[in-house]
């Protein structure tokens, strides 16, 4: 959440800091007030150069930037201002100019505890004054300033597509990817792997999500509604790791939603964690009482690496991209769940393993 | 031996009437971990799962006196006060799971608990466990299997598939340690690492790294200089971060915190990344063998 302008305007004030609106002001320097990720402390950096990106400027050409680092409460001094602007090559009058605005800017960074404070400042007539004001407040820490409830503005926000914005109205953290591949990964942690491995086994991810914690019957509704209604989606992929929750609860949850949704679409999932019997089961007796339906629906356990399991889907992917058809070959047996199998470096799949991948139905 | 926590470790739970408090305890029990003391102000006196409550930590120290351990479930509001009392305490290891902690109270008690030389893990972390020993915070029992290979990560949910991995091919876990999944966190890998480098019990390590933050990128120093294998492992080189995270990031880092950055990082430094889950028992092998 950022600060409103009327509020980083006020807040200004009240600390003695000029704002200019002169859209003439000639530009005199920029002012960020931070947490530094790498040293965990509060970061002040100054410059003469209307900075877009400090990160990048610090980096390439490092002189443009004076930066200082004070221990989380800490005060600000007024000689923290002084010789921070000393550094970045501004003069003695300004120095003492300097020394005013990053007091308060330190002060307003502190007091509404901000992630991040971005400051421009230009020279107008014989002061520094401030012409962009940008205070970017701890959502978390917002039980501690009610009064700042009222004075924040979303950030500017990046473009959505359509099924994004879907998902952000169900509350689902659901991002759009150019494949063909759905994945459905559990927690956004293990999301971020899905698609290193869907990549690098030679597939294309179309979307992932954050599908982590305790799942109900609507939101898995939702989840896989998301993937499966995707024109671009040929196969989804869903990994499963039940650590706090119940295998067999979510199992129940899919099998209820596979036989309910009837997608031509293959979907393979893995399997694993609490009571991951009692999911292998349940998922054993779904297809003999639906063996059309569960030809389409791979799932794996525990005992295939989830880079393995990736991999078939990855396969299946690969198969419908090229016009083949996936069920071809396939027998009409009944679900059968893998056994274990001896894990084997990642390759991408040859054609042969492709063709051959989906044998393993149910 | 195991880091953090072993099978002698007397753990305390701040928040224990809470309901993941209540849950995780009753957990922490059945896996044998030795949890001798509640507290919550005002309970004192009371039990949960046979556990005796106090008021406040030292009280409950003042009855245990080797308690060296807590696990807390509290509200974010209340974390910085919970954490700080066990902080005063001298309360060696914290495990902070509640999600949601404000960042300058995290960069407050990080500071407190490294002045004092302790240990805070959180907020957002599932906590640690020593396979077989003990278990302080939120991990699963049936992901982890005693043996000796450590691992360190930022995701809690990361280190059950790499311990499975390691599972498949006949590894277990000395100890299994999560960060917390926050930018900002109580502690950093190069402390996780000394005491594994420090450890008879761990014979080499798994260090899970995530775009975001600078966590990993402050450990490549530390790890050139280790003596014990070990294996990275970055999920997220593929991953869209630009789209995904939120402003909470301070947009100060160069190189960008991205996967395929941290990545480059660590191979710059000569330390072996996995590109796949499947990688890091074979580069472990290779490790363990020079």
């Amino acid at each position: 959440m950022r600060l409103n302008k009327d509020k980083a305007a006020e807040l200004l004030t009240q600390h003695d800091i000029p704002i200019s609106e002169e859209a003439l002001a000639e530009p005199a320097g920029s002012l960020m007030v931070t947490v530094d990720p790498a040293s965990h402390k509060i970061m002040i950096l100054l410059s003469k150069r209307s900075v877009e990106d400090w990160g990048e400027l610090a980096a390439q050409s490092p002189r443009d930037v004076a930066r200082d680092f004070l221990e989380p409460g800490e005060h600000a001094h007024g000689h923290t201002g002084r010789e921070l602007s000393r550094r970045a090559g501004f003069n003695g009058a300004d120095q003492g100019r300097l020394q005013k605005l990053v007091l308060g800017a330190h002060r307003i960074f502190s007091e509404t505890e901000c992630i991040w404070a971005r400051l421009r400042f230009a020279r107008i007539r014989d002061a520094l004054a401030i012409t962009r004001a940008e205070f970017e407040l701890d959502d978390s820490a917002l039980f501690r300033h009610p009064e700042l409830r009222s004075s924040v503005e979303p950030p500017p926000e990046r473009a959505l597509s359509e099924r994004e914005r879907t998902a952000r109205s169900l509350g689902i953290e659901y991002l759009d990817l150019d494949g063909d591949l759905g994945i459905l990964p559990g927690g956004i942690g293990f999301g971020m792997a899905a698609v290193d491995i869907v990549t690098n086994t030679g597939g294309f991810p179309a979307g992932v999500m954050d599908s982590g914690g305790e799942a109900t019957p609507e939101r898995l509704r939702a989840m896989m509604d998301l993937l499966l209604d995707n024109p671009k989606v040929t196969v989804v992929f869903c990994c499963r790791y039940a650590g706090l929750t119940h295998a067999d609860a979510w199992s129940r949850l899919m099998i209820h939603y596979l036989i309910e949704k009837k997608t031509p679409k293959p979907v393979v999932l893995r399997v694993a964690g609490n009571e991951e019997e009692a999911a292998r089961k349940l998922f054993e007796d779904a297809a003999a009482a639906n063996p059309e339906l569960f030809k389409r629906v791979w799932t794996f356990f525990s005992n295939t690496p989830a880079d393995n399991a990736a991999r078939e889907a990855v396969a299946l992917s690969e198969m419908i991209r090229k016009g083949e058809d996936p069920f071809a070959e396939s027998t009409a047996e009944p679900a059968e769940t893998k056994k274990a199998e001896a894990p084997s470096p990642p390759t991408p799949p040859a054609p042969s393993t492709a063709a051959e991948a989906p044998r393993g139905g149910g | 031996m195991a880091i953090l926590v072993s099978g002698s470790t007397e753990v305390m739970v701040q928040g224990i009437i809470t309901t993941p408090g209540r849950t995780y305890t009753k957990l922490m029990l059945e896996y044998g971990t030795k949890v001798v003391g509640g507290v919550d102000p005002g309970r004192g006196g009371e039990e949960v799962h046979g556990v005796p409550l106090y008021n406040t930590v030292r009280e409950c120290q003042e009855h245990h006196p080797d308690v060296k351990a807590s696990a807390i479930w509290v509200p974010a509001k209340h974390a910085r006060d919970a954490v700080m009392e066990s902080v005063h305490a001298g309360i060696r290891v914290i495990v902070l799971t509640t999600q949601g902690v404000p960042v300058h109270d995290i960069l407050m008690m990080r500071r407190k608990a490294w002045e004092k030389g302790l240990t805070l893990l959180g907020g957002n972390t599932l906590g640690v466990i020593s396979p077989g020993r003990s278990l302080l915070g939120m991990l699963p029992k049936v992901a982890f299997k005693p043996g000796h290979i450590g691992i360190v990560a930022r995701s809690g949910i990361m280190t059950y598939y790499i311990a499975n991995t390691l599972d498949l091919t006949g590894q277990g876990v000395s100890t299994n340690v999560v960060l917390g999944g926050d930018v900002f966190t109580g502690c950093t890998y190069e402390e996780i690492l000394r005491k594994f480098e420090d450890d008879a019990d761990t014979h080499a390590v798994v260090l899970a790294g995530q775009p975001g933050g600078a966590h990993e990128e402050n450990a490549v120093g530390f790890i050139k200089n280790m003596k014990k294998p070990l294996v990275a492992y970055i999920a997220g080189v593929h991953f869209p971060l630009e789209r995904w995270e939120g402003p909470c990031v301070p947009p100060v880092q160069y190189p960008k915190p991205t996967g395929a950055n941290k990545v480059a990082a660590f191979r710059d430094a000569g330390i072996p990344v996995a590109d796949t889950l499947m990688d890091i028992p074979r580069l472990l092998k290779k490790a363990m063998r020079k």
